[in-house]
């Protein structure tokens, strides 16, 4: 095959992956936001072994100080400190890892166990498929942060067991969208023709049906990342997950609520840091959909 | 006076690829109760000049016109607002299609008195009560709908094509239109259905004295209807004349063409020959030739034919063609 | 039309029963054990018919009463989120998909990515820090001014104070007014951009159909064809989707009650968790879920009265 495919060199043309990236090269928009998206990474891989501070050190001498461009400033601490003196941009930093991380963290293995399940349920019928499909809707009509908030419940506090709990209410999600995008693919004609040339269900879904799910899985991916960014800094937020000196984003903002009168960077800032990551990937998804579209159209 | 004039009609669409004459410097004159014909190949640029005439210009179109009046009033010169009213008071149109064009969550009564207009009541004031039911009832009557009730009552995904395309109609002339715009009504039909609402469009015209723009693909099934017919290629036009005259001595090699491709049944075809047909298929809009655009298809295509070719006038019959077909003199 | 209601309403029973499953397992594992699981669960499903949810372990009453007392708060907030959420969503998706590819299209939809990616809670806060603290406008906390003492009549507070007689009426209704103002602004941010991106594609696949073509070849001015055919056919397809923003508006409700202080569900499940009250966990997850399906099912059977042409799919489905 490879020897023919190399006869015709001039005729090429570009595989789907590759249709997708020319197209998404195309939204300068969804091309800022992957390179934002890069640098959250790093951020969240190198960004501590990088910082002068610890995140809980406590500065006496340093209360409160605000952000380096307003007036009493200093670039010593560049975002400004909090009540107890503690480096804001060092606790963003860690905040990252601990918030975007988690997410990340939380977002994959739902994708994995989810689209695991979702496959074959998918390929599966009957009654097995169909109480399934009733257990999906009922877990999906829980709004996936009361769940969280209820699960978090009850396992007890902690950013571990929050991250765990939305990871728990991702994974239907999952499992739905991809139970859906195998059952519609296996509607369609060429998957009959693949079945009648005797190919066993494991091949058809490995090379008929997985390729062309991708897409939606993909699509499905973003929006859970960014739901989990913004469940599990809500549950913090609501002190029920990461607890009081964690810099984790939504328990900064808890923390900073009693000073947003005095120091209202201290509110501002992180909830600057969620909006960007959310945005981040919200925007990611956006391009890599409408790509996706346009590879298929 | 013409109830319909057109002149130098241009309508250009930026694409991708650049900007594209789609139509290209089209004359149209309908004369008051008269049925004219436009025919061509799909994407000769009809509906365009329909479109261009209803004021339904998209975005990325610039329509220009050395003059396009109904009646005495100039459209170009219009405010949208304005010729919207014109165009609501005189002109109505009907599509291909027409159970797409009916609003799938209303059923047909509804749609159909939204429609009728105030100005059409005739009577007292104390029959203003349901009267645009009647009047609803009395449209679809003359439509030849006679089962009005069920139809009223009907959502238009329980209706046939045909009866939806009658709805239509009877919508159209609620308005008491001067001026009826028929954009492929019969199209994708059965020719019983065909000769049906052929000989409905031709009743409106005689009875109402409504001037009918008769668009279609196919020259054989409009030709008995219509006086006069337009012959359009890839937007430009190509030959105008009577019935008569374009059946009997059609000029340009393109209305040749079309009158030979109607199958003739009548025995004289050889076995296994070829139907008759142009080589070729019409040019996508980025890659129309210069010229006459027939050229690269025509049989009879000369040097000379990459110059666009002026619109001759020979007894009423006009042609745009440098080397006509039929010419009396040339056998002389 | 018959069947496929059936149909429906056997899927809304299954679901409930899952869901009280689901319930009562969080109950068994964290509650005093003792009975086996099927036995117990008979129990349980039998004192909630008899619309009996349990004592909650910390104020020692009634989990229903306490649930009445607290859900007209958070009914009355979420209503005037929705309220809102339609009133400026539907217009401004409308907007933007008229001027497709313009720069209102492309300001309004920027917009709507924006919003989706606010958290509330912060959002929240900025509002209160401007508009309660920097301009002193509107109140921070809490439902009603702590000087109006207000007869419970529906527990919605603004009906009660309407409903109130005596020269403290309109003042009060002007107070309950303003205490509503920022949390259901708040509230209503997320399903304003949820409601704007859906009607705008809702409505750019019905503006390229032909009868709203036909509508415009009748001369009627694009505000028209909108009122007439675009938005009776734009809305009930995304009605299901609609339906599904009441979990976002609940849940983000959940989160805002606490923020400002706000006397509903939300406020009071939060402080049960805190306190470990699991029976009134279970209960109000159980409540609010049910609703949420009860909610979905109907819009879904909404959508298909007002959609016919729906009903040749869902008759389709069957087959």
């Amino acid at each position: 095959m490879a020897s023919k495919a190399k006869t015709y060199p001039e005729i090429r043309i570009p595989s789907p992956v590759t249709q997708t990236w020319l197209a998404y090269k195309e939204n300068p928009v969804a091309m800022a936001a992957l390179w934002g998206m890069m640098c959250l990474l790093l951020v969240v891989i190198f960004g501590p072994s990088f910082v002068t501070y610890n995140p809980l050190q406590q500065d006496p001498n340093a209360l409160l100080l605000p952000p380096s461009w307003v007036a009493h400033g200093t670039i010593v601490h560049f975002l400004g400190t909090d009540d107890l003196g503690r480096d804001l941009l060092t606790r963003l930093i860690y905040g990252a890892r601990l918030t975007f991380g988690s997410a990340v963290v939380a977002t994959l293995i739902a994708m994995l166990c989810g689209c695991a399940v979702g496959l074959l349920a998918g390929m599966s019928r009957g009654l097995k498929s169909s109480v399934l499909h009733h257990m999906l809707d009922t877990l999906l009509s829980i709004p996936s942060l009361l769940l969280a908030i209820v699960l978090v419940a009850v396992m007890g506090p902690g950013l571990d067991n929050a991250a765990l709990a939305v990871t728990l209410t991702l994974t239907p999600q999952f499992i739905r969208a991809t139970y859906n995008a195998v059952n519609d693919e296996l509607q369609k004609e060429y998957i009959v023709a693949v079945r009648l040339d005797g190919s066993p269900p494991m091949r058809i879904l490995r090379l008929a049906i997985l390729p062309n799910i991708v897409d939606i899985i993909v699509a499905q991916t973003t929006r859970a990342l960014s739901t989990a960014i913004l469940d599990i800094s809500a549950v913090c937020f609501l002190g029920i997950g990461a607890q009081s000196p964690s810099p984790e984003w939504g328990t900064m903002l808890a923390d900073g609520m009693d000073l947003i009168y005095i120091g209202s960077w201290t509110v501002t800032l992180p909830g600057f840091a969620i909006i960007f990551s959310v945005l981040v990937t919200n925007l990611v998804g956006d391009g890599l959909r409408s790509a996706l579209q346009k590879g298929i159209d | 006076m013409p109830l319909l004039d057109i002149r130098n009609l241009t309508i250009e669409i930026d694409t991708p690829q650049g900007r594209v004459k789609a139509v290209d410097r089209v004359n149209l004159t309908l004369n008051e109760g008269e049925i004219r014909g436009l025919v061509g190949e799909s994407g000769s640029g009809k509906s365009l000049v329909a479109k261009a005439i209803m004021g339904m210009k998209k975005e990325n179109w610039r329509i220009t016109a050395d003059r396009m009046r109904i009646n005495d009033i100039d459209l170009m010169s219009l405010s949208p607002r304005e010729r919207r009213k014109v165009i609501g008071r005189d002109i109505a149109m009907i599509f291909q299609e027409p159970r797409s064009c009916l609003d799938p969550s209303m059923p047909i009564g509804a749609q159909l008195i939204e429609v009728i207009p105030s100005r059409v009541f005739e009577g007292h004031w104390w029959q203003r009560l349901f009267w645009r039911k009647k009047h609803a009832i009395g449209l679809l009557h003359r439509v030849g709908i006679k089962d009005h009730k069920k139809v009223m009552a009907a959502f238009p995904h329980q209706l046939s094509e045909v009866v939806c395309q009658k709805v239509m109609i009877a919508m159209a002339i609620s308005i008491k239109p001067r001026l009826l715009v028929a954009d492929e009504p019969i199209s994708a039909m059965e020719s019983t259905t065909q000769a049906q609402l052929l000989r409905l469009l031709d009743r409106m015209n005689q009875n109402n004295n409504t001037t009918i723009l008769l668009i279609s693909n196919d020259i054989s099934t409009i030709a008995n209807l219509t006086e006069t017919i337009t012959v359009m290629y890839c937007g430009q036009m190509v030959e105008t004349g009577s019935r008569e005259q374009l059946l009997a001595t059609p000029h340009h090699p393109y209305t040749n063409a079309l009158l030979n491709a109607i199958p003739d049944f009548s025995g004289r075809l050889p076995h296994k020959s070829r139907l008759n047909a142009l080589p070729g298929a019409i040019p996508p809009l980025q890659h129309l030739p210069i010229g006459c655009r027939l050229g690269p298809r025509c049989p009879y295509a000369q040097k000379l034919c990459v110059q666009t070719p002026p619109i001759t006038r020979l007894k009423n019959q006009q042609y745009s063609c440098h080397f006509p077909l039929n010419m009396e003199e040339a056998k002389k | 039309m018959l069947i496929y209601t059936l149909r429906r309403l056997n899927l809304l029973i299954f679901t409930l029963l899952i869901l009280s499953l689901f319930a009562y397992w969080l109950e068994y594992r964290l509650g005093p054990g003792g009975q086996s699981l099927w036995s117990g669960y008979m129990g349980y499903l039998r004192r909630l018919f008899s619309g009996d949810f349990g004592v909650s372990s910390q104020s020692g009453r009634p989990i229903l009463e306490t649930i009445m007392l607290h859900l007209p708060a958070t009914l009355e907030l979420c209503l005037a989120a929705v309220l809102l959420a339609t009133l400026i969503g539907i217009p401004l998706g409308t907007i933007a998909a008229l001027n497709q590819g313009r720069w209102l299209d492309t300001g309004i939809m920027g917009f709507s990515v924006l919003g989706s990616s606010i958290p509330v809670y912060w959002l929240a806060q900025l509002l209160i820090m401007a508009f309660a603290m920097h301009f002193q406008l509107l109140p921070s906390s809490g439902q009603l001014n702590l000087l109006y003492e207000i007869k419970p009549v529906t527990g919605f507070m603004l009906i009660d104070t309407w409903l109130m007689e005596g020269p403290q009426r309109w003042p009060a209704f002007m107070s309950a007014m303003q205490h509503l103002c920022l949390p259901a602004l708040t509230l209503a941010l997320l399903p304003i951009t949820e409601v704007t991106r859906l009607v705008r594609s809702s409505m750019l696949e019905v503006l390229k159909q032909n009868y709203i073509k036909a509508a415009f070849s009748r001369g009627w001015s694009p505000l028209a064809v909108i009122f007439r055919h675009g938005l009776r056919n734009a809305l009930p397809p995304i009605l299901p989707q609609l339906s599904l923003q009441f979990g976002a508006i609940i849940t983000s409700a959940i989160v805002i009650e606490q923020v400002f202080e706000w006397p509903g569900l939300g406020h009071w499940l939060i402080n049960s968790i805190m306190s470990r009250d699991y029976v009134a966990i279970q209960a109000s997850m159980l409540l609010i879920s049910s609703v949420l399906v009860v909610l979905n099912i109907t819009t879904e059977l909404l959508s298909t009265l007002l959609y016919p042409a729906k009903r040749k799919e869902a008759y389709g489905q069957q087959g």
